[in-house]
């Protein structure tokens, strides 16, 4: 019993140095807004990112998060600062970093094993393996028996599982995620969780995930570390570094406290007039 | 002598009545105090034994 | 076919009433087409007429689709000869014969001809808006899983604006079998005889007339549902596209 609660209280700052996965040096992003107003959307952010980490980037819209997002993503490139993939800079995207949109972005002329099969053919598997293979990463998500089917035909956690599939597909060592149970209802956005969740302990550290939310809880029940951050500008304005064992559920006493905190933070935000 | 009030046991007497698994819990506990400047720590017990510590560590970042 | 039935009801009541000079029975009509057939007449004017159309329409694709990929890629060659290209599209056709006459003389290249340019624009038209149409998503998205410039032309863009593009090709079919038919039917003088052609031939015989005219719709009625209704409805269905019902 004592030794479980050893396990438990991994710490993360046993951290040996080589560089982290991801890091932003001092990230600045702005655009122009349609009156012709310059608009910064991330406002000189620091941060990085362990290999085996799970992130999630928390805010309200427009903190600017799903823009640093799209930046890891290599989607759109910093105004000014740095975003570096093992210490060096982002050049654009690629399978290494596989992202799962908000909308499942299943490409509707292909089945849902074919989706599979498309990222395993832009990260070279020769066509002999590509049908077995993907039928293993659909079984991974429990999909095989509408392997064939067309997307269309699915419900939307269906295609943001078949989504899930494909991104892993890549085998990447980074997995980005933009909102991705957003636009499912409740029990398909909870399946899904569970599936992530799953994925990345599966992964024994592997793997790197970065998920852009703004669902308080959907953040404490999946990452190690919630960056809170706030709106116009997007700046970082806390984290949380949760150390409880997985699968973690919703109604963990940890879990809940530290949405409690978050929640009192953002409504500070709001009452100073930032964000909505 | 029944109206004297029953004396509070000392810190002391009370770590010395504790059996190691619970001084290991304390000790682990008071180890995360000492680390942590703000965040949580919560004991999840089961059948009257500590299972699992779990604890969140906060940073103000601004 | 009920409509078709109904139709033949009517005509055969109306040719009734009416002197046979203006609305011949639907017996004579079917006897001049059995003539017509029988005697080489319909069939060698079909073949040559159709000929002519697969010609045009080919070249029409080629030209259009070349066009349109490139005013698709470069958005400043897009903005400059894109308008030209719809006011090409506007102009009738027709209006391009007396010139095509000029240029080629009265013969079958200015029939061809006037085929072409009645026909390209929509294909490159239909290519560019198809093109501008596919869901920047699915680009992202291809993108991420390492798709990029020609493999992502290949891999998403291309499949992506297919059923637009094959939406053109039918608007473009269209016009080409209707500038064609025109053309044939002013140029009725060549020896090269098509359908057209032999409409205007047979300019008093009402049931050769009627027939032949029955033969083109047919024509244009099959090409439609056999190819492009059925090819477009396919594409559609494995994207989930058709409007149910």
């Amino acid at each position: 019993m004592a030794d479980r609660a050893e396990g438990a209280v991994a710490t993360m700052d046993d951290r040996d140095t080589p560089p982290p996965k991801l890091a932003l040096r001092d990230l600045v992003k702005t655009r122009l807004s349609t009156a012709g107003e310059t608009v910064t959307a991330v406002d000189h952010v620091t941060l990085d990112v362990f290999q085996g980490e799970f992130v999630c980037l928390l805010g309200p819209s427009g903190c600017g998060k799903t823009t640093i997002l799209n930046i890891l993503a290599g989607l759109d490139a910093p105004t000014s600062g740095q975003a570096l993939l093992d210490g060096r800079p982002i050049a654009g995207p690629g399978p290494d970093r596989a992202v799962l949109f908000q909308e499942p972005a299943l490409f509707p002329w292909l089945s849902v094993v074919g989706n599979v099969e498309f990222a395993l053919k832009h990260i070279g598997v020769p066509q002999e393996e590509r049908r077995d293979r993907a039928m293993g990463w659909l079984e991974n998500v429990h999909l095989t028996n509408f392997a064939n089917a067309q997307p269309h035909e699915l419900s939307a956690g269906m295609r943001q599982r078949t989504a899930l599939a494909r991104a892993l597909a890549c085998d990447p060592d980074v997995l980005l995620g933009d909102e991705p149970f957003g636009a499912l209802d409740a029990q398909a956005r909870e399946l899904l969780q569970n599936e992530v969740q799953r994925v990345w302990v599966e992964s024994e550290g592997r793997k790197t995930f970065v998920f852009v939310t703004h669902n308080v809880r959907e953040a404490a029940l999946l990452a190690d570390r919630v960056l809170v951050m706030t709106a116009a500008p997007g700046k970082l304005l806390e984290e949380q570094r949760i150390h409880a064992p997985r699968p973690r559920l919703l109604d963990d006493a940890l879990v809940s406290r530290v949405v409690s905190e978050i929640h009192d933070i953002l409504m500070l935000e709001v009452s100073k007039g930032g964000g909505s | 002598m029944a109206d004297d009030p029953v004396p509070e046991p000392s810190t002391q007497e009370r770590l010395a009545d504790l059996t190691d698994d619970e001084r290991l819990v304390l000790a682990k506990v008071a180890g995360i105090v000492q680390k942590i400047k703000y965040g949580t720590v919560v004991l999840v017990i089961q059948d009257g034994k500590v299972v699992q510590i779990e604890m969140a560590e906060k940073f103000r970042l601004r | 076919m009920a409509g078709v039935v109904g139709l033949l009801v009517v005509w055969a009541l109306v040719a009734l009433f009416a002197s046979p000079r203006t609305v011949p029975s639907p017996a004579s009509v079917w006897g001049a087409l059995r003539t017509g057939i029988s005697d080489g007449t319909i069939p060698e004017a079909a073949v040559k007429t159709l000929i002519r159309l697969v010609f045009s329409f080919a070249v029409s694709i080629v030209i259009g689709t070349a066009l349109g990929f490139g005013l698709a890629l470069n958005e400043f060659a897009r903005r400059s000869v894109r308008p030209l290209v719809v006011a090409l599209q506007i102009t009738p056709f027709i209006a391009w014969l007396p010139l095509a006459v000029v240029w080629f003389g009265l013969s079958e290249r200015a029939v061809v001809f006037v085929a072409i340019v009645g026909a390209f624009p929509s294909v490159a038209l239909a290519t560019i808006s198809s093109f501008g149409q596919v869901p920047p998503l699915l680009k992202r998205a291809g993108r991420t899983l390492g798709a990029e410039g020609w493999q992502l032309y290949r891999g998403v863009i291309f499949p992506a604006a297919l059923p637009g593009y094959i939406g053109g090709l039918q608007q473009a079919w269209g016009f080409a079998w209707k500038a064609l038919m025109a053309g044939e039917l002013i140029t009725a003088g060549i020896n090269a005889t098509g359908l057209g052609q032999l409409l205007a031939r047979s300019q008093n015989d009402v049931p050769a007339l009627v027939a032949t005219v029955a033969v083109i719709v047919v024509i244009g009625v099959l090409v439609e549902y056999l190819l492009f209704v059925r090819l477009d409805r396919r594409i559609r269905a494995r994207r989930g596209l058709l409007l149910s019902g």
